[in-house]
């Protein structure tokens, strides 16, 4: 052997491994296919960073996805998930090439879509695009391509986290009023509008039941890497709780498992986010978890493949899940902390902001 | 700012000390003996999955009476990514001792096939391809005798660690005297300075450097099992977050000796507590925040610029050595 190609041929070699390694793509469910569907509808499963087994978004569109498949609404051989890359940076490929696949239904699970489908939308008028958290009809206005009009085939599926947030909040204030403490804490994963409404939301609620009570707020970082560092994590979760925090509600993905550690090492509260963690994560960590701020994208992922299915879907608009909608909820599973006395009070507050006595706020006092 | 905030943020920097100081300590034995290891944080990468696997796998205790009430799942979470990680670092070895390719090619390759390695065991071990379940067990965190009742809150730093940073501090001894007092140790250093000369007094290079890489991998995936079994207790992609390269810096302050690799990796452990913990304290409250977010850059950046050109690495690291495989 050449002594060049000595020095280059267990590089390249194991190039090729790294490039066999990086895409991921499926068939969802594990169940055998049902003989009797006949459902002829094809979804396509765009995920965004996380991937599945993040117990949150992405794991909840893939559990509505397969709730479709069990309901026959669709069938599980018409079906294909795409996983991103850890940087996020093939999302557009992952648009494309379910595009090119021909699926009647493409879902993208996580506003970073939202340019990519914008884009491709027009090229593929028999498509029907969903993209969650998104901002793809906005248009223009947010540096996209295309303006609404042209994209009658798009919806974007959002959430009034701030609502959930605020009866969270309304949680932690009265479970600090039990406490006799008078700090609460938040701590957010990226920076930026989105986790903003969490944060205003949240702080709304605890103002709400106390307004003497002082929130004290923490963020990761401003890339989405801050979703996914526990260690920063735990250690300003910690910081908080130093500073005379008794219950922390976070809205930082991954690195919401370093609160929870925390909260276990100071045995002070915490709360949870997107799904119910208090069944997730170690006994010894749940039992500090007062509850959860529940945001069904499984729900949103679901209805949109069933409109498709039935013929009733319409795009070119923003579909707005709510708790009026239940597309946003909190838990109640831990019952040693949420007492039924917490919650007849949030409920109240559930019931003023559905007739529209309240409105939370979307964005942080001072943003 | 209390004294309590500089003992936590000391408690911050162990965390950082072990990950940083057992990476280190890997890349140590491999540049000792005269390979130049950058793909430190690939064999972390690998540590990581393995270990957290393993921690998942080994929850059940053993039958009654075997398992004298240790915590089997992540004692074996961290064995088992220290042999991934030396298995892992073999095609490193393979590669820069017997094919004698560039060290940093190969390195570079390294780090770049344990991400997508490590989703491909992931993809096997728990069925999804970025990250494990949470409810991994871990160890029970551990108060230091005596420093951990230090008034003034500074006991704060040496309260519920996990036992592998006291673990990873005692092994400077053990380290230390194997590679100063040994013959081992001695011929070990001798092949990274003059692998020509070791030869010629009759010692086998070749076996001794698959020792220093091997060695190396074990480390590296003994502190990515740290990270995943004890820090995060779940594994996740990306969570390296580039420690071994911040490792790498760290032993190059240290001029390559297990003593001042010690204190270098707390400085920079250090470094990454300050924005977390002190931001508020007055010397940093004058600076604006994204500053002080920055501060484990800077000290990276400024300690090895003022400090690299005092170090001296191994004579023969990085250079093939052709005098034939044994």
């Amino acid at each position: 052997m050449p002594k060049w190609l000595r020095t280059f041929a267990l590089p390249i070699a194991l190039m090729g491994m790294v490039a066999a390694a990086c895409s991921n793509s499926n068939t969802a469910g594990n169940g055998s296919p049902s003989a009797s569907c006949t459902s002829q509808t094809t979804v396509g499963l765009a995920l965004d960073v996380g991937g599945l087994g993040d117990k949150g978004f992405n794991d909840l569109a893939y559990a509505g996805m397969n709730k479709a498949i069990s309901a026959g609404i669709i069938c599980q051989g018409n079906t294909k998930y795409i996983e991103a890359n850890s940087e996020g940076s093939n999302l557009d490929q992952e648009i494309q090439s379910l595009a090119a696949g021909g699926y009647d239904v493409i879902i993208g699970t996580g506003f970073a879509f939202s340019p990519y489908v914008n884009q491709f939308a027009t090229q593929y008028p028999n498509i029907d695009f969903g993209v969650i958290d998104g901002y793809a009809t906005c248009g223009p206005a947010c540096g996209e391509t295309n303006p609404l009009s042209a994209i009658s085939n798009v919806v974007d599926l959002t959430f009034k986290e701030q609502e959930g947030s605020f009866l969270v909040g309304v949680a932690a204030a009265l479970k600090a009023q039990d406490l006799g403490c008078k700090t609460v804490g938040f701590l957010g994963g990226q920076t930026g509008p989105l986790i903003g409404k969490f944060e205003a939301g949240y702080t709304a609620g605890v103002a709400q039941i106390d307004p003497s009570i002082k929130v004290l707020v923490e963020y990761i970082g401003d890339s989405t890497k801050a979703f996914n560092d526990p260690i920063q994590g735990e250690a300003l979760s910690n910081k908080m709780y130093d500073e005379g925090a008794c219950i922390i509600y976070h809205a930082a993905g991954d690195s919401g498992n370093g609160l929870f550690k925390a909260a276990a090492a100071q045995q002070k509260i915490a709360i949870g986010v997107d799904s119910d963690q208090y069944q997730v994560v170690t006994p010894d960590e749940a039992k500090w978890i007062l509850t959860s701020m529940i945001k069904r994208v499984d729900v949103a992922t679901y209805d949109t493949i069933k409109a498709v299915a039935d013929g009733t879907f319409k795009g070119g608009k923003d579909e707005v899940f709510d708790l009026a909608t239940t597309g946003i909820s909190y838990s109640t599973s831990n019952t040693a902390l949420m007492t039924p006395d917490i919650i007849n009070t949030v409920e109240k507050y559930k019931e003023k902001i559905l007739n529209g006595d309240i409105v939370p706020p979307t964005s942080p006092k001072g943003a | 700012m209390a004294l309590g905030d500089i003992g936590a943020a000391i408690g911050i920097a162990f965390t950082y000390f072990t990950i940083i100081y057992l990476t280190g300590l890997g890349g140590l034995f491999s540049e000792r003996s005269g390979i130049v290891n950058i793909g430190l944080e690939g064999m972390m990468i690998v540590g990581t999955v393995t270990g957290s696997w393993g921690a998942h796998h080994f929850t059940l205790p053993p039958p009654d009476g075997l398992g004298w009430g240790l915590p089997w799942g992540p004692i074996m979470g961290l064995l088992i990514g220290m042999i991934a990680g030396a298995t892992f670092a073999t095609i490193h070895a393979l590669a820069t001792v017997t094919f004698r390719v560039d060290h940093i090619v190969s390195g570079v390759v390294i780090n770049l096939v344990a991400v997508g390695l490590a989703r491909f065991l992931s993809t096997i071990f728990f069925g999804q391809a970025t990250q494990s379940d949470p409810g991994q067990p871990h160890m029970n965190p551990v108060n230091i005798p005596l420093l951990s009742s230090i008034p003034w809150g500074l006991g704060r730093a040496f309260q519920q660690l996990s036992p592998m940073v006291v673990v990873a501090g005692l092994l400077v001894f053990p380290v230390s005297f194997a590679l100063y007092r040994t013959r081992w140790g001695l011929r070990l250093r001798s092949c990274g300075e003059n692998p020509e000369a070791a030869r010629s007094l009759g010692v086998r290079v070749a076996p001794l450097r698959y020792e220093g890489v091997l060695l190396s991998g074990a480390l590296a995936g003994l502190a990515g099992a740290y990270l995943a079994v004890e820090v995060a207790y779940s594994w996740g992609e990306g969570q390296t977050q580039g420690l071994g390269f911040i490792a790498l810096a760290a032993l190059i302050l240290s001029n390559w000796n297990p003593v001042r690799l010690m204190v270098a990796s707390f400085v920079f452990g250090f470094a990454q507590a300050i924005p977390l913990r002190l931001a508020d304290a007055p010397i940093f409250r004058l600076i604006p925040d994204q500053f002080v977010r920055m501060t484990p850059y800077i000290v990276t950046i400024v300690v090895l610029a003022g400090f690299v050109g005092k170090v001296r690495p191994p004579a023969a690291a990085g250079r093939a050595y052709e005098g034939g495989t044994t």
